[in-house]
């Protein structure tokens, strides 16, 4: 029941978006309805900015460039071809699209300031081929008499074009809604919170981004596309850096990675240069001073900041949070075992530069067991573990997971396989909740999946669920027994670390590579670098022992313990005596 | 042709002095000033004002001006980038744009909308080079760079202020625990990154004439030439900034103006494709 009535607010919320947009205009007169139509406009770049920007984390200086492929695409194939608004709609929204995908592809490895000089870049281009492509662009006097949008076959009068932006506002805002409560959303919000841990549970950093990037840039690319419209002329101005940095203030204003910042936020940013109209001359100079000033004052936005007072997470309950399912959930299973060990090691050896972090390694993983890993500081343990999990490529050996050759894929894709990781500081999402990062382990839930994401189609709500009911139990089993809802970098380290261990059985693995987690688990063979050596010995099957990057011993805890080798790559020579009362925990 | 790469190489040394500006601020504070190119811009106005307005010499209303690009540098960074580092926020990006917008529109106040010429003996009369007509401000350009390179290299090695430097720029928690005033080095470089933009503006001015926009598009390529260089390497940068100025300007006399922001930024997002860390910048490995 009250699925289907938490389903019904949108609704309500879009009727009454409309209603006020349909008596609006009667009331604040033509000008200001023109105002009004322009900031709708601009909350949808914004809106598709902040998915990029805010929830993304990928910071983008040149979203003009987009705005202005939807806004010469729309005006182009009116005037030149003569389509119409919603005939030409689609065609601006891909190409813009297309652009986002061709932005997204250099950027992969960009971080920072040069991912920020890539979008710089790119919207520069974008500006200057306006004015240099005259032929086709028009140039700098641009594009003119571009038609009103029709509807049934009648022009909208300025009124009703207003009406018809604001419902087109609503619309995406759903659709962000529903994105940022469902698999995609936390995907995005994984890219910005944890890139690392977003490929350790199986996700594709780079898919994400070219997702998130190509959405965003559809979205500016119908803001766009309405603009020119609704203008019904363009000109290359509206489309330079300032226009670029302008759409961030709104995101940054309103609040990054709030759904409502950028509705709250474009009305202002609009309104603001006419407030100060009158001081027609010193308008940019107070502009700037109070852009700093809310950002002084108002430093997670006007909106993030309402929601920080309030003591809440501009965030958004998972879809399957509010449903109330009582169905009975397998507990973690374990993939179908097969005979022969699950990982094989073969001479594994890595350099970094001059420095060789492993030697030759090799040993081999049997199912059901607890390999423990151990070594002195420097042995090259973690380093082990990253080559496994695909995030250093070793310089020569093979690994192969059941057989099959995984050397050299991306982590992403070891992790699909079904190693997952777990890290020697816990790599959750900080920002998301404790259940959103356990939610975000169970695979299948993206890829091939948007559609259900941005529509929450049944079969999402019911899928989402059983995850939510599957990833409380799973909680529960690594006796995690604190807040779903509190935000995993709130939590003392400890409890990170289950959280961590959940979302790695959510990922339902055929091995766990853990890395000192002073903690057991059983049933998956699991791959531990421990210190501890009570807790190793206690409830390992088996022991390999690295020194300087070289396998020293491997063998059953008492045959190891026994061994000098390692007595002596923990103790040091003989001849050093240091009095002993306790297991080493360097 | 030999003109064209003359003129770019003096444009190129004026776009690694700005350039180096955002390296500055970067390795101290991990931050970049987007203000730089209103504050090359705002050196050039300023000479300008005392030179054609008050009658000042050259020399002396050169080195006011960047001694008050030092203050409006230190100024920057107390106001405008410091309350938001200490939150660990990335609304300097926002704050120092802003302020760039603040800066050229105060100029545009006091200066007026068209652009003025800044008077300089060094370029009334071209001489011969080799061919190509050159104004002899255009080789003292690289000159200047040349000089300011070997002091910086000086500064950073012989002085105690130098090495406070290069420590914080190393790693900042430790600095601050052998007792190194982070924030006033963070604030000097903020300083030395905008006197660096105002020497550039006083270079350049004469050449391309003074106005309040002056700085807007070459503070952007300047930036794209530090990110294409490497942020961390000042001698990429300073490579850079030869080959994009000389590029530039090739495309530019062959092609016209828009082509030339066209390739050359262009060929910032094909070489940062290539090399994600900047030509010269290595991408480190990161450590889980």
């Amino acid at each position: 029941m009250r699925g289907a009535i938490a389903g019904r607010w949108w609704l309500i919320g879009i009727t009454a978006a409309l209603v006020a947009a349909w008596l609006l205009p009667g009331l604040v007169g033509r000008y200001y309805t023109q105002m009004l139509a322009l900031a709708g406009i601009y909350a949808i770049v914004a809106q598709g900015l902040n998915l990029l920007a805010g929830y993304a984390g990928q910071t983008s200086l040149g979203h003009a460039g987009f705005y202005a492929i939807g806004a010469y695409c729309g005006a182009l194939l009116a005037t030149k071809l003569g389509f119409g608004f919603w005939s030409a709609l689609p065609f601006s929204m891909l190409l813009a699209g297309v652009a986002g995908v061709l932005i997204a592809v250099p950027s992969f490895r960009l971080e920072g300031p040069y991912l920020a000089m890539v979008t710089i870049a790119f919207g520069i281009i974008v500006a200057s081929i306006l004015v240099e492509w005259s032929d086709v662009t028009g140039g700098t006097q641009g594009v003119l008499n571009i038609p009103r949008p029709e509807i049934f076959g009648t022009r909208l009068p300025l009124e009703r074009q207003f009406v018809l932006i604001i419902l087109i506002l609503a619309l995406t805002t759903l659709l962000m809604r529903n994105l940022m409560r469902s698999p995609w959303g936390r995907a995005f919000m994984a890219v910005r919170e944890n890139p690392i841990a977003t490929e350790a549970v199986g996700l594709s950093t780079r898919r994400v981004k070219t997702i998130a990037c190509t959405l965003s840039a559809a979205l500016a690319g119908l803001g766009g596309h309405l603009f020119a419209f609704f203008q019904g002329f363009i000109s290359p101005e509206a489309f330079e850096f300032e226009a670029s940095i302008f759409f961030l203030t709104i995101v940054i204003l309103g609040g990054a990675g709030t759904l409502a910042g950028p509705i709250v936020a474009a009305p202002v940013m609009v309104f603001l240069p006419e407030l100060l109209q009158r001081f027609i001359d010193y308008r940019l100079i107070i502009y700037g001073t109070l852009i700093v000033a809310f950002l002084y004052a108002l430093p997670l936005g006007i909106v993030g900041s309402l929601f920080r007072h309030w003591g809440r997470r501009p965030a958004y309950a998972p879809i399957g949070a509010a449903a109330e399912v009582a169905t009975a959930q397998p507990a973690p299973s374990v993939r179908a075992n097969t005979s022969g060990p699950v990982l094989e090691l073969e001479g594994v050896r890595m350099s970094f530069g001059g420095v060789r972090a492993l030697n030759g390694v090799g040993f081999a993983v049997e199912p059901g067991t607890i390999h423990a890993l151990i070594g002195p500081n420097g042995a090259g343990k973690t380093v082990l573990l990253n080559v496994i999990g695909g995030y250093y490529r070793p310089t020569e050996g093979r690994i192969r997971l059941r057989r099959r050759d995984i050397t050299g894929i991306s982590p992403h894709a070891v992790a699909r396989l079904g190693i997952a990781r777990t890290f020697q500081t816990a790599q959750l999402f900080g920002e998301m909740t404790v259940l959103e990062n356990v939610l975000i382990g169970f695979p299948g839930q993206t890829v091939g999946r948007l559609l259900d994401s941005a529509l929450v189609t049944p079969r999402l709500r019911r899928e989402e669920a059983e995850r939510v009911a599957a990833a409380r139990q799973l909680l529960d089993f690594v006796g995690f027994r604190g807040d779903l809802d509190a935000r995993a970098n709130s939590l003392p380290f400890g409890h990170q670390r289950l959280v961590e261990i959940a979302r790695a059985l959510a990922m339902n693995p055929i091995l766990i590579a853990m890395d000192e987690p002073a903690a057991g688990l059983n049933r998956i063979a699991v791959l531990l670098v421990e210190h501890h050596m009570d807790l190793v010995m206690g409830i390992s099957n088996r022991v390999t022992v690295l020194d300087y990057g070289e396998k020293i011993a491997e063998g059953a805890p008492a045959e190891v313990q026994a061994n000098p080798l390692v007595i002596e790559a923990y103790l040091g020579a003989e001849d050093i005596d240091v009095p002993i009362a306790a297991p080493i925990s360097a | 042709m030999f003109q064209l790469v003359l003129s770019g190489l003096a444009l190129g040394c004026v776009y690694s002095l700005v350039a180096l500006g955002y390296h500055l601020t970067f390795i101290t504070s991990r931050t970049l000033n987007f203000a730089q190119g209103s504050a090359m811009m705002l050196g050039a106005v300023i000479t300008l004002i005392l030179v054609v307005d008050f009658n000042w010499p050259t020399l002396p209303a050169t080195l006011v001006s960047i001694l008050l690009l030092g203050v409006f540098g230190l100024a920057l960074e107390r106001f405008a980038v410091r309350p938001f580092v200490r939150r660990g926020s990335m609304a300097w990006v926002m704050s120092t744009l802003a302020v760039g917008i603040i800066v050229e529109n105060v100029a545009q106040l006091i200066f007026g909308k068209s652009p003025r010429g800044l008077p300089n003996e060094l370029a009334q009369d071209p001489v011969m080079v080799g061919g190509a007509g050159i104004y002899p401000l255009e080789l003292l350009i690289p000159v200047v760079v040349l000089a300011i390179a070997v002091a910086a290299r000086l500064f950073y090695g012989s002085t105690m202020l130098g090495r406070a430097l290069r420590a914080t720029a190393f790693d900042r928690e430790a600095s601050l625990a052998v007792g190194i005033n982070v924030d006033w080095m963070i604030g000097l470089s903020y300083a030395a990154s905008s006197m660096l933009a105002a020497v550039g503006g006083v270079l350049i001015g004469p050449l391309i004439g003074v106005s309040s926009h002056m700085g807007f598009l070459i503070g952007l390529k300047a930036f794209a030439v530090a990110i294409v260089g490497g942020l961390e390497h000042p001698l990429g940068i300073l490579i850079a900034a030869l080959a994009y100025g000389v590029v530039e300007n090739l495309i530019g006399g062959h092609f016209g103006s828009s082509a030339k922001e066209i390739f050359g930024f262009g060929l910032v997002i094909l070489v940062l494709f290539l090399r994600p860390a900047g030509l010269f910048g290595r991408t480190r490995l990161r450590r889980i």
